[in-house]
């Protein structure tokens, strides 16, 4: 009695199984989409009083450019000006104010940023600023 | 979603190299398509007035015009068997000579219809439709180019007014254009809908407005081919969108700004309604952009750098009373 092992089933079985494994190696549940860079803002006074958080995210398309004022009640406010490349950040009504402002490139807010800043009001006031990227919330 | 999908293939379009090889191509078959179709219409004659014979004689013998006479009461004297006068050879019967060809008939006095209209006057519209090619730049700042903002699109424009004096069209025109953003790298990868599970989830897309006042000469108003020039000015604008619908966020920018100089030429073929082909191009810069961003934000500035760009169109017209 002689047994004889046929290995085609196992080889098709083999390149079917790889077929398919490639096939969903280029799928991708992703949907692709833009890389966005996004910086996030929010201020703490003394006595612990949080403002909003306020994200704000760059422009995608070409010749895009967005401006956004933040008031922080009648103390102050910060304003960021923003193209696909750059975002630009200033404050009004702190002592020092050029010391604060602030130019970050896309691409350093995509790989990740944090910075707290402490500000002092002209009426005496004195708030920390929470930057940081990306936001915790979707854009 | 800027990407075309055949069953399970996607390819990109190269929005320069494709369109512009696409808008020749139309260009040229359009024009011997139109060429081909307008059949020989021989001009007609010109009309002639029917001529009426004078009224013969009384008594006279009835005969077709152009016909002699013949000779009265002459019989020629009787055959002698021996007479050595000559003999009359027979008449040979006279052909009659072929009619003149008939002229068109005139119907209570009015000319014979020509084969075109006569030179327009009063309303005139036409409506254009082709290909539309972004050239130039959109901002005097690096790579910012009209074509990595915006692709080729397909425009729609009416032209409205008046004909005058036979040769001039003044009126206004408006074009609506649909199409692609460009072909910037960042951007494309940013419209790019990775997942292949036929949802939009990214779409992106470009529209542009284009409206002002034109006139425009024809050389021969009368004739059935009527080439012609035009020259407008106006306004601008053009709008791209970006929609990420898997994460909830919209962005369109829309820059505007003037049509210094539309220049546009072509030629119609005049029958019923005229039709042909025609090229034109708007000359303009975006002075002004407006952003609305997925931040609720909307931010309206002008532009700092502009540059000059041009549209460059190409297409076919049908003009109604041409």
């Amino acid at each position: 009695m002689t047994f004889t092992h046929d290995s085609r089933p196992g080889r098709k079985n083999l390149l079917i199984g790889a077929a398919i494994s490639l096939g969903l190696a280029a799928c991708t549940l992703e949907p692709g989409g833009p890389e966005y860079a996004q910086l996030s803002l929010y201020a703490e006074n003394e006595r612990g009083f949080v403002t909003e958080h306020a994200c704000t995210t760059l422009p995608v398309l070409p010749g895009g450019l967005s401006v956004r004022k933040l008031d922080f009640g009648s103390s102050f406010s910060a304003t960021l000006e923003a193209d696909r490349e750059t975002l630009g950040l200033r404050f009004e009504g702190v002592r020092e104010a050029e010391d604060f402002q602030r130019r970050l490139s896309a691409e350093r807010l995509r790989t990740g940023y944090a910075e707290e800043l402490t500000l002092e009001t002209w009426s005496g006031d004195v708030y920390s600023v929470f930057l940081s990227a990306p936001c915790t919330e979707a854009p | 979603m800027n990407m075309l999908t055949i069953g399970a293939l996607q390819f990109e379009l190269s929005s320069e190299r494709f369109g512009t090889a696409l808008a020749v191509g139309a260009f040229l078959l359009t024009t011997s398509v139109v060429a081909r179709a307008q059949p020989d219409v021989p001009a007609a004659p010109a009309a002639e007035e029917p001529t009426t014979p004078p009224a013969p004689p009384p008594g006279a013998a009835e005969t077709t015009p152009n016909h002699p006479l013949p000779p009265a009461s002459v019989e020629p004297p009787p055959a002698s068997p021996t007479s050595t006068a000559p003999s009359r050879e027979p008449v040979a019967p006279q052909r009659a000579p072929e009619p003149p060809p008939a002229a068109p008939v005139a119907v209570h006095g009015e000319p014979p219809k020509r084969a075109f209209p006569p030179a327009a006057q009063g309303f005139q519209a036409a409506f254009r439709s082709g290909l539309l090619f972004p050239i130039g730049d959109a901002t005097s700042r690096p790579n910012d180019t009209l074509a990595s903002r915006y692709a080729w699109q397909v425009p729609i424009a009416v032209d409205l007014g008046m004909r005058f004096a036979e040769n001039f069209f003044v009126g206004g025109y408006l074009g609506i254009g649909f199409g692609s953003t460009g072909s910037d790298a960042r951007l494309e990868r940013a419209c790019a809908d990775d997942n292949e599970d036929f949802d939009d989830d990214i779409v992106c897309a470009a529209v542009t407005l284009r409206a002002g006042i034109e006139v425009q000469y024809s050389f021969r108003p009368d004739e059935r081919l009527n080439p012609w020039v035009g020259y407008g000015f106006g306004f601008e604008a053009a709008s791209a969108k970006l929609s990420d619908n898997s994460r909830g966020y919209e962005e369109t920018v829309t820059s505007s700004g003037l049509t210094y100089a539309q220049l546009s030429t072509g030629f119609d073929m005049r029958h019923a309604v005229g039709f042909g082909p025609f090229l034109e191009a708007s000359v303009g810069s975006f002075r002004r952009v407006t952003t609305d961003s997925g931040d609720a934000l909307t931010t309206s500035r002008p532009i700092d750098d502009p540059s000059l760009h041009v549209w460059l169109m190409l297409g076919v017209r049908l003009v109604v009373n041409p």
